[in-house]
């Protein structure tokens, strides 16, 4: 096997490009080196971590800029992440242990494209984008449009991930990401669920609600039915209680070795209810009737 | 008997070698550095069940830097195992479970064992595959092994296969009692397989020597096994055969009953060497022990009570399915424990039980943490508590109405000398705050008692070498990880001899110098090595004090020895110093070996014609559900133990922690998954989950006294007891909590919200 360390951008592209569906990159490995381990071994590494600035994390156009490298425990450190972007600190923060986070990056997070992976969910209610680069230049696109499947994303073989930009949502908002898994933290997401939302100016209803949900499909959902179920809406028992059902209707788990596909269906119904009921008492300071 | 007053006993003194293993200088097994060692490596079987039609192992052994490459074909026709000598070290003719081991590498690096592992060709004819041991009694099911009968004990009237064990319990006339009885609870419980899941994974090292014996070094738990093992398995004379027990990072009972245990590593590393003819090392991967080496089984369990109206138990029947696995390994052992601790530990004057081991294709039953016991008991006081709620009685009422009493018998004790499970509960229930504290919403409070009656099995000796300075070296059969080598019996030596605990060594098991022990197995390291080392200080001590009296002028019965210094009772200044005397013996008697042993034979006539007293426990558990999600959360445990007289108060604490941790592991979320194909689903800790520290409460535990057991001083065994109840503790918590009884482990999410649904909560 092959080691590389590109010292640029472009320098990593063109060994990509080199060495096709042979290369793999590396960031912080702390998914490609388990592969190595148990699965087959690529023909090269391309270790894209002594590239430098690919991990800033810096306010932009009306939002905040992360390189790539950023690590999760930098996300999890940085001011304008936990003050302007707290549903992506909320998902750092219950992500693994502290060395875990060390170690891993978003845009490994990212680019595994694992539907269970817990930044992935509230980027696409954050309505984040990709800067996603090839020899052949640079372009953005939504999250929504970027994973392909289970480990597919449009990046294929030879783009590399090079920045995310996160437009700082409404003011006003409240979100809650909701993790489920036996060990809480230290174990991988059975169900992940995102949901950020607004009220409206006499707090009588909520606006503009967001539900992602993660582990629950081929790729990380928005779940489009229930949020405009309950956008506009004054939240109560009996429409929680639908938009809980509404959201497990939207999502197609898998049954594998953590759970079943069903029990998956229950949890997204049981989150879904519990993010909703707290950002509707964070909102509007009421409890839902 | 517990003397009034000690100086060493009691007292928390440090581990021997703790220090050294924190600060990374103790020797594991993977710190061996042999010059000239090649690594090696295990082929095993991707199909839970096939034949193997051949093996081609040309293109392997061409690779340069491979230096042995073997199969069964090299290895003497000989088989190992227990009850059933149903096994091969290398797979022959038939893999019975996926990670069977079927050939090994030795070669001059990792990288060249890998390359050759994978161009090792073995031609398979799959055959139908069985995991469940419902299915696999059945006419239908595919036999596993063609040449080994049903057990010989086996009643008339079961039409079954693949059976490798059979155990009876019957007293009393269950059947007919059952029917007098006023109220019967009837039900099916069912546990799932886990890894005793050891951070240190299995190593063998084995170097032939120029004197023609090879020299074998292990991690497992039991090195005379092992010796035995080897030999015959790779056709030595047994004296060739030399076994070194390095530093053990756990066991469980995983590395436990010699090669049975180990999958047979110890033998293959020494094929591979004697055929290398160069030293060779294996380390396993942590997948590799997850799919391959020996577990907690499964175990399917029937379970029917008839009480009176009043809670008084009357009757008792009930089956056990003990899943074997693809070879007999322990399974016949611990099923049949299973099967007796079913009947329970009450008063029942009527019991009626089978209990069959049954062969699967999966990997194989090892002796882990208390075999048997933690499945039996998960039914068997979950059931206690079912029946309490059928009949409306308080669950510690119900269990106070039916414990044994002195004199009284339970299955597997004729007869008790005293009883401490009265206590054990009372106390329990005042800890925990039963009926004391205010219950939140869905929180409540479990209790499980639990038993682990110190069976028959081998004696073992201990030897004491007094050296010229008055320090001691002390040799017994059994292995230091945790329990008593480094911790209780060091503080027997310096009690008994009257010198600090620092001037005691306690060496690693060498079986050229070692006495022979069966291993540290079943509780049993106080009990054996605790009386042979006692009985062979004051065998020491005596030819010290025997010595001295000529000195001293004085009758050896009128001295005893104080910080080193043999003195006169009552006038401590006529005294002498050991050194001087152990030094002088130089001249007489060479030096002072005291020597002791554990009868054991002796010991269980003892205890038949006497009664004995048996440990026993009770676990409180106060747990909080959550009903959206299924997800328990244990605020609070209680383990409050009869370990008889308590040597290291500290160590016996922390071997309970330990084994209520490790089954609180098993309640709440581990388990070795299978598919019908009988491949491990999970086979790495990404997807085994073993419970992590914030998932465990704060233990509290509370030691009863006044029960003095068999060991010295009145010891009793602690490693095992504290895994047997915590499944059924937490089951009964949540029951407690819910009204929702769940049958089935784990007691995970999923599986306590489906509960909680279908009983429409
Ligand atoms: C013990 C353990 C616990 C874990 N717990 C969690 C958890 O709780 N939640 C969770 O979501 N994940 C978890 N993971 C998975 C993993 O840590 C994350 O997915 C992590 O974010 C991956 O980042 P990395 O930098 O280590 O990626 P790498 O392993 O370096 O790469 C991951 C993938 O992304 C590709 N890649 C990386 N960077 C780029 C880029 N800039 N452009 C193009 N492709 C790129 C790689 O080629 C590879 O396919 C856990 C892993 C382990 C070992």
């Amino acid at each position: 096997m092959d080691y590389f360390e590109p010292k640029t951008v472009s320098e990593a592209l063109s060994l990509l490009d080199q060495h096709g569906e042979q290369a793999e990159v590396i960031a912080g490995g702390t998914d490609v080196m388990v592969d190595i381990k148990y699965k087959d071994e690529p023909g090269c590494l391309v270790n894209i971590k002594r590239i430098p600035d690919l991990n800033a994390i810096r306010e932009s156009n009306g939002g905040v800029h992360i390189g790539p490298l950023a690590t999760i425990h930098e996300l999890e450190e940085s001011d304008i992440v936990r003050e302007r972007l707290p549903l992506l600190w909320q998902a750092a923060h219950q992500f693994a242990s502290l060395q875990i986070r060390n170690t891993a990056t978003i845009g490994g997070n990212i680019c595994r494209a694992s539907p269970s992976g817990e930044t992935l969910a509230p980027l696409l209610v954050l309505e984040a984008e990709a800067e996603v680069t090839f020899s052949d230049g640079a372009r953005t696109e939504p999250f929504g449009a970027f994973f392909k499947g289970p480990g597919q994303t449009s990046l294929g073989s030879r783009g590399l991930l090079t920045g995310i930009s996160v437009p700082f949502p409404a003011a006003g908002n409240h979100a809650v990401y909701l993790k489920h898994a036996v060990r809480g933290p230290m174990d991988i997401a059975m169900v992940g669920v995102a949901v950020m939302a607004t009220a409206n100016a006499d707090k009588s209803a909520l606006d503009d609600v967001r539900v992602g949900l993660g582990a629950v499909a081929p790729t990380p959902i928005r779940a489009p039915k229930t949020e405009a179920l309950v956008s506009g809406k004054a939240l109560d028992a009996a429409l929680l209680k639908e938009a809980g059902a509404c959201s497990a209707s939207e999502s197609s788990p898998i049954t594998d070795q953590r759970s079943s596909g069903e029990y998956r269906g229950w949890i997204v119904d049981a989150l879904t209810r519990r993010g909703l009921a707290q950002c509707w008492q964070a909102l509007t300071g009421k409890e839902v009737a | 008997m517990a003397k009034a007053e000690h100086k060493v006993l009691g007292t928390n003194m440090p581990r021997m070698g703790g220090v050294e293993r924190v600060v990374g200088k103790g020797i594991y097994g993977i710190d061996l550095n042999l010059p000239d060692a090649l690594c090696g490596g295990v082929l095993r079987s991707a199909h839970a069940h096939a034949k193997i039609v051949s093996i081609d192992t040309s293109a392997a052994k061409a690779i340069p830097g491979v230096h042995a490459v073997v199969t069964a074909a090299d290895a003497p026709d000989v088989r190992y195992g227990r009850s059933y000598i149903d096994r091969y070290i290398l797979a022959k003719d038939k893999v019975r479970y996926t990670g069977d081991p079927v050939a090994a590498v030795a070669a001059e690096n990792q990288a060249l064992v890998k390359e050759a592992l994978g161009k090792i060709k073995v031609t398979y004819e799959p055959l139908p595959v069985v995991v469940d041991t419902e299915e696999a009694i059945k006419e239908s099911a595919p036999t596993l092994h063609e040449d080994m009968p049903l057990p010989k004990n086996l009643p008339e009237g079961f039409q079954v296969k693949n059976v490798c064990g059979y155990t009876g319990v019957n007293i009393g006339d269950a059947e007919a009692a059952m029917a007098d009885a006023d109220v019967v609870v009837d039900e099916v419980y069912e546990t799932r397989m886990i890894h005793p899941q050891y951070l240190e994974p299995r190593v063998a090292a084995a170097r032939p020597e120029e004197d023609g014996r090879i020299t074998v070094w292990t991690n497992a738990q039991a090195p005379f096994p092992v010796r035995t093992e080897v030999a015959s398995l790779t056709g030595q004379p047994l004296n060739s055969v030399r076994v070194l027990s390095t530093d053990i990072g756990g066991g469980f009972g995983g590395k436990g009953s010699g090669v049975t245990s180990s999958a047979g590593l110890e033998p293959i590393c020494a094929l591979l060497a004697m055929t290398a003819k160069r030293p060779v090392m294996i380390v396993m991967d942590k997948a590799e022990e997850t799919i391959s080496t020996t577990i907690r089984s499964g175990a399917k369990i029937w379970i029917k009570s008839g009480v009176k109206k009043d809670g008084t138990l009357v009757a008792r029947q009930g089956k056990v399915l003990y899943d074997a696995g693809g070879y007999s390994g322990f399974g016949n052992q611990a099923g049949g424990r299973c099967t007796q601790m079913v009947g329970g530990w009450y008063r029942l004057p009527n019991i009626h039980m089978d209990g069959l081991t049954v062969y699967t294709n999966k990997q194989v039953c090892g002796p882990v943490r208390g075999p048997g016991g933690p499945q039996a008991t998960f039914a068997m006081e979950s059931h206690m508590d079912s029946i309490a709620a059928e009949l409306g009685m308080d669950p510690i009422e119900f269990r106070l109405k039916n414990v044994p009493a002195k004199g009284d018998g339970i299955v597997g004790v004729p007869k008790l000398r005293d009883s401490s499970l009265p206590e054990t509960l009372n106390t329990a229930k005042e800890k925990i705050g039963w009926g004391k504290v205010k219950l939140g919403k869905n929180q409540g409070i479990g209790f499980a008692t639990g038993a682990w009656i110190e069976g028959s099995g081998p004696g073992g000796g201990a030897v004491v070498k007094v050296n010229e300075d008055g320090s001691a070296t002390v040799h017994i059969g059994k292995v230091d990880f945790g329990t008593a080598a480094r911790f209780g019996i060091p503080m027997i030596v310096a009690e008994e001899l009257g010198i600090p605990t620092g001037d005691v060594t306690v060496l690693n098991v060498d079986t050229d110098a070692s006495p022979w022990d069966a291993g540290t197995v079943g509780s049993r390291s106080m009990l054996v090595s605790g009386n042979a080392v006692k009985l062979a200080a004051e065998d020491a001590r005596e030819q010290i004090l025997r010595m001295a009296a000529a000195t001293l002028e004085a009758s050896p019965e009128d001295l005893e020895i104080v910080d080193k210094q043999i003195q006169v009772k009552g006038a401590p200044s006529r005294s002498v110093s050991m050194a001087s005397v152990c030094t002088a013996a130089h001249n007489e008697i060479g030096d002072v070996i005291g020597r002791g042993y554990f009868d054991s034979k002796a010991s269980q006539v003892h205890e038949r014609e006497q009664g004995s007293s048996q440990p026993f426990t009770t676990h409180a558990a106060l747990v909080e559900v959550d009903t959206d999600t299924g997800n328990v959360t244990v605020l609070k445990y209680v383990c409050v133990h009869d370990v008889g007289f308590v040597v290291h108060p500290r160590a016996v604490e922390g071997q309970i922690e330990g084994a209520a941790a490790m089954s609180l592991g098993q309640a709440l979320c581990e388990q070795v998954v299978h598919d019908s194909e009988g491949r491990t689903l999970n086979p790495t800790f990404v997807d085994y989950l073993m419970p992590t520290i914030n998932m465990l409460p704060p233990i509290e535990t509370v030691l009863v006294s006044g029960y003095p057991g068999a060991g010295p001083y009145g010891t009793k065994g602690a490693g095992e007891i504290g895994s047997v109840p915590p499944m059924a503790c937490i089951a009964n918590a949540i029951y407690n909590a819910t009204g929702v009884r769940v049958r089935r482990l784990p007691l995970s999410p999923e599986n306590v919200l489906r509960a909680l649904r279908e009983a429409g909560k």
